[in-house]
């Protein structure tokens, strides 16, 4: 090598050095930003919120089926009641005034709001109800944005109702337990009772539409805009502009909403790809409330401080952690061999420290589950799934009572999961727990589709699930999981007491009554094991110092109404 | 070279059928759940449900059968079979639409019901799934129908949007990337290879050596991040911490490129590196060539013979790699769309092929088979540009 290449080279290398060094100096962490710290009691109006989502499947209200449309659109459109946001297990009137029903629970009547306008100006009657819910359940339903049938996948929400099955099929295309008594009464028959039916009208999607703006599509800016890209309703909001899809939402106030108006503005919903990208966004002073990106959720409490309630967003307490209505649990097939032995499962369920979990994977952004009903459910009870309780030695005792102490002659158990989605994690933690009592686990992970696949064939000894619920009441949790003929029950749990015992407490009215049913069958349902709750999941949100008063609560759904923004900021 | 090109379009052709047949394949023995349960997660879905869903989208028929679903909704025409009779029940078909009777031949479907001379129709084919006819005119020849339609890839089963409509938001942002990534692929790759090259040994040689080795090392999205780290964080008060395209849109043209220079860089690094080296090493085995050193012996000056001899023969092993490499950029970069959130088509693809929503996979797989196509036939034509034995056909044989 001659000199001058060896010299050349020399400088290289320290010039790439250089260049790296100065690199890592970007990798630091910030300073830390500075927040006033609680509000001041004085609240400005205006100023717009920017929000994270990711691209919504849809705004319509017909077909709303998952979290990112679902936000926006409950800004859109008001149902008949509301969930309060700091306590899901009371309920507060929205398009409703008021609501009763008759002494079993079989005949709902709700009184509409006189007043109550759509964004356009319409007035919004029981007739609108009557089309809005039809159209859910229609199998001919039209999708605006494309003129074509797309029917909706949520019709399950109004399986109740009478007629529902006759519009499924194709016999009808109204529901005969839909009656506009008059324009401000709205009376639905049910083909079951169903006694806590006031909370499943408080579903975001179960709004009324506006038929003309449906079926003729919205005037923009003097052109036609499909109602799916420019949902007319009757909330606090209406949109701005069409729906810009993978980009934004923005939404403004509804100068014609009869509720309380919001103090704000409007709210632009930013589009992400991935929640690292809108964090990164949100480090960066961009956005207004965000999801924590993996692993930084310590960092965000010391930097952000955390909310009070798990809920609320104020300055320097600006982190939520609430829990939320949903629950990670294992499920047993009950049809397998060694799962079909309730000590065994109640053995695996004694067995895993949930807490460790809960520790180690999500940085204590997770509670472990004692319940398969997580705590802000009305009827909770805490410590209710007594085979929750992390105790290896009374877990050793079960398998030994199953007649395989110490794990001997067990055959080695598949534990399966949806790879790619943090599930490894949390099953290498119960793998290794499963060993301490003598129990082989092996992983037997596929991508998600082929594990649900798995999972509806009833191909899997011991899997996992996480149930979110979609209205926050008892019957939501314990129907669906564990009623034997239920498409959710996956763990095969069939006990004709239970069965029966789930149509009784639907049919009793008094609040009190019905939710101590409920208890008793979680009692009866915990003692069988047919899963093992694991964990109850936790938000994991921080929202910018700019914002006061701001709630998200426990459904994941955020009350833009009450929020406002620091002048100036 | 006219019958160059015409040979290169007619050999597309094999090409087009091959791929989107093994797509299909691939597509309808992927093991696990079908698209419509994947809408719904983890909740069950209502059988009764699932199985109207699936019909109407044409997913429970064989894949052979959807595939020529997919082949005929390409196609801008189609000739149905016209019976003249007039429709018996009215009231169940929707309106300007040709009910179906009887049996229908396979290839030519059989209408009837009175003959609307324009507009779009929808007619439902022999395994009644509902399509539109007729939306660019229609005429009628004795029994015959034929109606030119503009070619439409279906509607996405996760949203119900048209694919058509996603693409077009998508795929612009797609070209524009790769279009500003292979910019900075043709200068900065050729430039550093043609220095390095042409100063063997010089600081500036081992610079482009060294950086090019660290580059081709880097993972692309470790590298975006840390591009978005500096440029977006360290260096926020700079930047005004805009490193990538907002979601709200960039306001004026202008501010939209600015958005293109971090993500274009991150996409081209790798691929400038391997230009440059590929530059390098082509331009020093040229240049050690007889035929450049009786270049000089006539006198030549230095410029002439890198410029007019020297360059041309070691721009084919570049052109090739920057072709291909462009084409696969036209593909949709998926990491680098991913780490800047730009909404290009690479990402809307990957998604689609996780939640199994098969007819974006097909659409988005089909504008991108034409696409490379295209620029796989550029490529073939600047050969021909820079090598005489293929433009005068000597190269073919």
């Amino acid at each position: 090598m001659s000199d001058r290449i060896r010299k050349s080279l020399a400088l290289s290398l320290a010039l790439v050095m250089v260049l790296a060094v100065a690199g890592m100096g970007g990798c630091a962490p910030e300073t830390t930003e500075t927040t006033d710290g609680g509000t001041d009691g004085t609240i400005t109006k205006g100023g717009t919120m920017s929000f994270y989502i990711g691209e919504p499947a849809y705004i319509d209200p017909y077909n709303t089926q998952e979290s990112e449309g679902t936000e926006v659109e409950q800004c859109l459109f008001d149902s008949l009641t509301r969930v309060d946001p700091l306590d899901p297990t009371k309920l507060m009137p929205a398009a409703a005034e008021s609501w009763e029903s008759n002494a079993d629970a079989t005949v709902w009547t709700f009184r509409l709001r006189k007043d109550a306008k759509f964004s356009d100006g319409t007035p919004v009657t029981a007739k609108d109800f009557v089309y809005a819910w039809n159209r859910i359940v229609n199998p001919n339903t039209v999708n605006t944005l494309t003129g074509k049938v797309d029917a909706s996948i949520i019709s399950y929400h109004l399986a109740f109702v009478q007629g529902y099955d006759d519009v499924v099929n194709g016999k009808a295309t109204e529901m005969s337990g839909l009656k506009a008594v008059d324009d401000s009464t709205f009376e639905v028959t049910l083909s079951q009772a169903f006694a806590d039916f006031a909370f499943v009208v408080a579903h975001p999607a179960l709004a009324p539409v506006p038929q003309a703006a449906v079926e003729n599509g919205v005037d923009y800016n003097g052109t036609k805009v499909a109602f799916g890209d420019f949902p007319v309703g009757n909330g606090p909001f209406k949109m701005a502009e069409p729906w810009k899809h993978n980009q934004y939402i923005k939404i403004v106030k509804n100068e014609n909403y009869v509720g309380d108006q919001p103090y704000i503005d409007g709210v632009d919903f930013k589009i992400y790809k991935d929640t690292e990208a809108a964090y990164t966004d949100f480090e960066a002073g961009n956005l207004d409330f965000a999801p924590i990106g993996e692993g930084k959720i310590k960092l965000a409490q010391e930097k952000y401080g955390t909310s009070d309630d798990g809920y609320t967003v104020n300055p320097g307490k600006q982190v939520v952690l609430g829990a939320e209505n949903a629950t990670y649990y294992l499920i047993f097939n009950e049809k397998d061999k060694v799962f079909s032995n309730a000590d065994i499962r109640k053995a695996v369920s004694m067995a895993i420290n949930r807490q460790a979990i809960c520790d180690t994977v999500f940085e204590g952004t997770r509670e472990p589950a004692d319940n398969i009903v997580p705590p802000g459910i009305a009827g909770y009870e805490k410590g209710a799934w007594e085979f929750t309780k992390y105790d290896v030695e009374a877990a050793k005792k079960a398998l030994a009572d199953a007649g395989y102490p110490e794990g001997k002659g067990l055959p080695t158990i598949k534990l399966s999961f949806n790879s790619g989605a943090g599930h490894e994690k949390i099953m290498e933690l119960i793998q290794s727990d499963l060993k301490k009592i003598g129990i082989n686990a092996v992983f037997d992970s596929a991508d998600f589709p082929v594990y649900l696949k798995q999972l509806d064939a009833g191909d899997f000894q011991l899997g996992r699930l996480g149930w979110i619920a979609d209205y926050p009441i008892m019957d939501n949790f314990l129907y669906p999981l564990f009623q034997s003929k239920a498409g959710d029950n996956k763990s095969a749990y069939s006990n004709p007491e239970v069965d029966k015992a789930l149509d009784e407490a639907r049919t009793i009215t008094d609040d009190a009554a019905r939710i101590k049913a409920y208890q008793d069958i979680n009692a009866i349902v915990q003692a069988n094991v047919p899963v093992a709750p694991l964990m109850f999941y936790k938000h994991t949100r921080v929202g910018s110092s700019r914002i006061h008063d701001f709630v998200w609560d426990a459904q994941g759904l955020g009350d833009f109404t009450k929020v406002w923004i620091e002048a100036g900021k | 070279m006219f019958q160059y090109i015409v040979r290169r379009i007619l050999q597309f052709i094999p090409v087009f059928l091959g791929v989107t047949l093994l797509l299909f394949l691939t597509a309808n023995f992927l093991p696990g759940a079908d698209p419509i349960q994947l809408k719904m997660g983890e909740k069950a879905i209502d059988p009764a449900t699932k199985a109207r869903l699936l019909k109407d989208l044409g997913l429970d028929r064989p894949w052979y059968a959807q595939y020529g679903d997919y082949l005929s909704s390409l196609s801008p025409i189609h000739i149905e079979y016209y019976d003249g009779s007039t429709a018996t029940d009215d009231s169940k078909q929707p309106k300007d639409t040709f009910p179906q009777t009887g049996k229908v031949a396979l290839v030519i479907p059989r209408v009837s019901g009175p003959f609307p001379e324009d507009g779009a129709i929808n007619v439902t084919n022999s395994w009644g799934k509902v399509v539109t006819r007729g939306a660019s005119g229609r005429w009628r020849l004795g029994n015959l129908a034929i109606e030119f339609d503009p070619p439409d890839l279906g509607t996405s089963i996760y949203n119900g949007r048209r694919v058509t409509d996603i693409l077009g938001e998508t795929y612009p942002y797609t070209v524009r990337l790769a279009i500003c990534a292979i910019i900075v692929e043709i200068i900065v790759g050729i430039g550093a290879g043609v220095i390095s090259a042409t100063k063997k040994g010089s600081f500036l040689d081992v610079l482009v050596t060294l950086s090019t080795s660290i580059l081709v090392a880097l993972p692309v999205f470790w590298l975006g991040i840390m591009l978005q780290y500096a440029f977006g964080i360290w260096l926020k008060d700079l930047t005004g911490a805009r490193f990538y395209l907002p979601p709200t849109g960039a306001s004026g043209e202008f501010a939209s490129w600015v958005y293109l220079i971090l993500p274009a860089i991150t996409l081209a690094a790798v691929s400038t590196a391997y230009a440059a080296r590929i530059m390098r090493s082509q331009l020093l085995e040229v240049i050690g060539q007889d035929y450049i050193r009786t270049a000089y012996a006539k006198g030549l000056s230095r410029r002439k013979v890198l410029w007019g001899h020297a360059m041309k023969n070691a721009m084919i092993p570049v052109v090739t790699f920057i072709g291909l490499d462009f084409g696969a950029m036209l593909s949709g970069a998926i990491l680098t769309e991913t780490v800047y959130n730009w909404p290009g088509v690479g990402y809307t693809i990957y998604r689609a092929i996780v939640g199994r929503d098969f007819p974006i996979v097909y659409g988005g797989v089909t504008v991108i088979l034409f696409a490379v196509m295209f620029v796989n036939l550029l490529v073939d034509v600047s050969y021909a540009f820079l090598d005489p034995r293929i433009r005068f056909g000597g190269g073919e044989q």
